[in-house]
């Protein structure tokens, strides 16, 4: 579903790039002398990383009763924990912890990946086992760690107070269901992209709105292989990748988890051992800490261990420290009230 | 014309239920068929099939590097999983309208592209983890070998030129085919890593990152190729061609059926034309009918009026007519009455003939004698008044004078005694054969009326029955005596009738119960045949001679008795005699008021 919407994301760009590229050739030629224009040339179109686009066009009535409920700890068994809880939107879509409480206290298997922008990631879970928003709803509610209650039950709860009755009865025909509450809370995280990080500026043609410093960091970034993976709207998030690639990162951490099998969990191939979803860096300076294992604890560790295992190339820390500068420009609010 | 109608009826509504239910097992059999359905799924099909050629055109491009990230091969994903999931229940619907064979092989198509596409993308996942390595290292490779030969401490240059050649040759099998060795290349790397001890520390580092980067490149590409090579095998495309063709196949046999549906139909059609037709010819027939009866209807009514008038006129006539002859009629019976009583009273004559005969017969051998003895007694006087002394002696000699004082007044109430009796018989016969009208209701004895008519049949029974009485007490009847006498004279007849050569016996009984009096009249004649027995009181019928009576005698005894609101019953077989048993109401209904004021006679 996010796809058409992040086509028409890059289209746009696109044919403004056009519109601007000729415009600023005609101002280079005809205005030589002039200053340089405040808000720079055209939009990066060809970059590998695009911005993410400014709402992804979500009924509001729907979305703010997503709010409630991704608020409301009573879709967890006990009422100990609400989706918030663990991604709480204020505070970069995360709990900060390196592994979450589930509704009785038990720690989960892996890290919690931010909600922000979650919306734009082709699959969900680090080892992708939901393709959807609502699939990974469905089955945190009944993860017996994470919420531990039942469909039925959650129905049950809601349906018994007046006020979800009337709010869904105002959005949903069929009022209060499994399949309403599952869209209505998908919808609340489809506002939750952060749209017009100082980055996304930048790539739509605002050349001030990163410094030289972290331009310099993207162009490292791209430079040492970062980019072949973090890439695209999201930076990350649209593929797959095994964690290790160029040094068994394994190894060199111990004591294996199953949690640490990654998507040979969801398919059973040995290909995909060790593979994870490549996270989104949008907001990354704000979520550490990193790793499915929470391993890395700054943001400096995380692109070190990067560069150990996945690039396996030595940097300089002039370098990684440039990248840390870039990645800090990927941070926004979300749009939308968190 | 309705009669035509309903004759055609039937048959004309069998035709056309016929001929509906044929139409609509027709109509119902397109129905199920959707060819929408069909055009959906191509269209779909279609759809799914560029979607997917694209997909795949994204793949080549990101291997060679033309796409700067993966959005391009993610944003398919949920556009293909969708129409595959509509492609399947848009083929499904159609499988239901299908024979299971089709559907079934329908099915494994559908399921077949399913299972192909998921394979595919779970591929192209592989491809762009592989991919991205690959690239890096690609990338990087030469980098890697400048900063090993242009590090702090240089290279020995034999070693520089096999890093160089082994870079050259890591590249060249990057960018070759598929088909390229891995082996030699690989052999070399592992050269190269051996010589990793001759290097000082600083640089070790370098040639591993270089050795394992060549490595990747190697690793990584065959892997890409492999995993280019898997996708090119999915049969993705072959897999919605074959749905395709499964589909067109099924399209053309239900374009097929159809047109010999639609063959049908119009036969269908053609035959309820016909019917159509001919129920037109037949309504419109029967409309000229209906229409004529109409005008002929509206001409009658015209009339109506005219010919009620007429008819009440001719009803009235006949009406009056008809009082008429009733009162014609009653006269008749009435003087039918009195002449069958006047016959009655010519069959008595014969009797009566004899028995006033009789008295008249000895009154004048009477008269004779009396005559004599006058003429003596005249002759007596004559000589006494002569004063002829001897004389009267000689005639007193002659003329016994003792006896004629003795004889004479004997004859003369003899005499008397002949012509009351003539005197009694003609006033019976008056009293019997009084007219009816002056007749009125009346408090009678009944068995003085019986014994009355017996005496005066008794000429005509006596030589042929002995009359035998079983009376029992009667209370007096509210009747019209004489016309009871009628009856019972008629009955008393007819029993004398019935007698044949041996003398016979007429018994007369009566007897009250409930309110009625019952009196019947038994004979031990012949008796009335069966077949005759229903008939005897119909008036004229008689199984005597012509001539001998009018046949009406109990036909006015059954109507007399009828109104005195009474009963006659014959009980009879032949040569057993007959038994007529009258049953008569004690008072009469409807003449209280009457009988009220004659007053003593009535009973308490």
């Amino acid at each position: 579903m996010n796809g058409p919407l992040r086509k028409a994301a890059q289209a746009a760009p696109r044919a403004r790039a056009a519109a601007l590229t000729a415009a600023a050739t005609i101002a280079v030629i005809a205005a030589g002398l002039a200053a340089p224009p405040v808000l720079g040339g055209p939009a990066l179109s060809d970059e590998p990383i695009q911005p993410v686009p400014l709402s992804l066009h979500q009924d509001p009535a729907r979305a703010a009763l997503g709010r409630q409920l991704f608020h409301d700890a009573r879709l967890s068994a006990n009422g100990a924990v609400s989706c918030a809880s663990c991604h709480n939107p204020g505070q970069g879509g995360v709990d900060r912890r390196p592994l979450s409480a589930g509704f009785r206290g038990q720690l989960t298997a892996v890290n919690t990946p931010t909600v922000l922008n979650a919306a734009l990631n082709f699959r969900q879970f680090w080892n992708g086992r939901a393709a959807t928003l609502e699939a990974q709803i469905e089955q945190v509610v009944v993860n017996p760690v994470e919420m531990g209650s039942s469909w039925p039950e959650v129905v049950r709860r809601l349906q018994a107070d007046a006020g979800y009755q009337r709010a869904f009865a105002a959005v949903y025909r069929d009022g209060v269901t499994q399949a309403n509450i599952v869209n209505a809370i998908a919808s609340y995280e489809r506002t939750l992209i952060t749209p017009n990080a100082r980055f996304d500026r930048y790539l739509r043609g605002e050349e001030q709105a990163i410094t030289a410093a972290e331009r310099a960091g993207y162009l490292k970034f791209k430079q040492y292989g970062c980019v072949a993976c973090h890439q695209g709207v999201n930076v990350g998030g649209n593929m797959f990748q095994k964690l290790g690639v160029m040094n068994d990162y394994f190894a060199a951490r111990g004591k294996l988890t199953p949690a640490d099998q990654g998507r040979f969990l969801v398919t059973g191939s040995k290909d995909d051992l060790y593979v994870f979803k490549v996270p989104s860096l949008r907001n990354v300076a704000a979520s550490a800490p990193y790793f499915h294992d929470a391993s890395a604890a700054t943001l400096e560790q995380a692109v070190d261990v990067m560069f150990k295992y996945q690039l396996g190339r030595v940097a300089s820390k002039e370098d990684k420290a440039a990248i840390v500068l870039f990645l800090k420009t990927l941070s926004a609010e979300p749009e939308g009230q968190p | 014309m309705s009669a035509f109608i309903l004759r055609h009826a039937r048959p004309l509504l069998l035709a056309l239920v016929l001929l509906l239910g044929g139409a609509l097992f027709l109509l119902d059999s397109a129905i199920d068929y959707d060819a929408g359905r069909y055009f959906e799924s191509v269209a779909l099909l279609r759809q799914v099939k560029q979607l997917d050629a694209q997909w795949e055109v994204d793949v080549l491009k990101a291997r060679i590097g033309m796409n700067h990230n993966y959005d391009a091969l993610v944003d398919p994903l949920p556009e293909l999983g969708a129409l595959s999931e509509r492609v399947g229940a848009t083929v499904s619907t159609l499988a239901r309208q299908m024979p299971a064979a089709d559907a079934a092989a329908l099915s494994a198509s559908v399921a077949a592209f399913q299972d192909a596409l998921q394979r595919k993308g779970a591929l192209i996942e592989s491809f762009k983890s592989h991919n991205a390595v690959m690239h890096n290292s690609h990338a990087f490779l030469p980098i890697a070998a400048r900063d090993l030969a242009t590090g702090r401490a240089p290279l020995p240059a034999p070693l520089e030129a096999a890093v160089y050649r082994a870079l050259l040759d890591v590249l060249l099998y990057q960018h070759g085919g598929a088909g390229e060795a891995a082996q030699p290349v690989l052999a070399q790397l592992d050269a190269l890593a051996a010589r990793r001890g001759t290097l000082p520390a600083a640089q070790q580092e370098g040639l591993d990152v270089f050795v394992a980067h060549a490595r990747a490149v190697v690793r990584e590409k065959s892997a890409v190729y492999g995993l280019l090579n898997e996708i090119a095998a999915v049969p993705a495309a072959r897999s919605i061609d074959d749905i395709a063709a499964l589909l067109a196949a099924l399209e053309q046999r239900q374009s097929a059926g159809m047109g010999q549906e639609s063959m049908y139909m119009a036969a269908l059609s053609a035959a309820l034309a016909l019917l159509l037709g001919y129920v037109i010819v037949l309504l419109m027939r029967s409309h000229a009918v209906i229409g004529r009866v109409n005008r002929q209807l509206q001409l009658a009514n015209e009339h109506l009026e005219q010919r009620v008038q007429q008819r009440t006129a001719e009803l009235s006539g006949a009406n009056l007519r008809l009082r008429e002859e009733i009162a014609e009629r009653k006269l008749l019976q009435s003087r039918l009455l009195q002449s069958e009583k006047l016959a009655s009273v010519g069959q008595l004559a014969a009797g009566m003939a004899h028995e006033i005969n009789n008295p008249l017969a000895y009154l004048s051998s009477n008269f004779s004698m009396l005559e004599t003895y006058v003429g003596q007694l005249f002759q007596l006087l004559d000589a006494q008044g002569a004063g002829d002394a001897a004389r009267p002696r000689q005639l007193g000699a002659a003329i016994d004078a003792d006896f004629l004082r003795e004889d004479i007044p004997l004859l003369l109430s003899e005499s008397r005694g002949g012509m009351e009796r003539v005197a009694r018989i003609v006033q019976n016969l008056k009293d019997f054969a009084r007219a009816g009208c002056e007749q009125h209701w009346e408090w009678a004895d009944l068995h003085q009326g019986v014994e009355n008519t017996l005496s005066l049949l008794a000429p005509r029974l006596q030589p042929v029955a002995d009359v035998v009485r079983e009376y029992g007490a009667l209370p007096a009847v509210q009747c019209l005596p004489r016309q009871i006498n009628q009856v019972v004279m008629n009955l008393v007849l007819n029993a004398a009738q019935a007698m044949g050569e041996a003398r016979g016996r007429i018994t007369v009984r009566s007897g009250c119960a409930d309110g009625q009096v019952w009196l019947e009249v038994a004979d031990d004649g012949c008796g009335i045949e069966p077949g005759v027995l229903t008939r005897v009181f119909d008036p004229f019928f008689t199984t005597r001679p012509i001539g001998e009576g009018a046949g009406l005698g109990l036909s006015l005894a059954y109507g007399i008795v009828q109104d005195h609101h009474g009963q006659i019953e014959v009980q009879s077989a032949p040569g057993q005699g007959a038994c007529f048993r009258l049953l008569l109401p004690v008072r009469q209904p409807g003449v209280e008021a009457v009988a009220e004021e004659e007053g003593a006679a009535a009973p308490a």
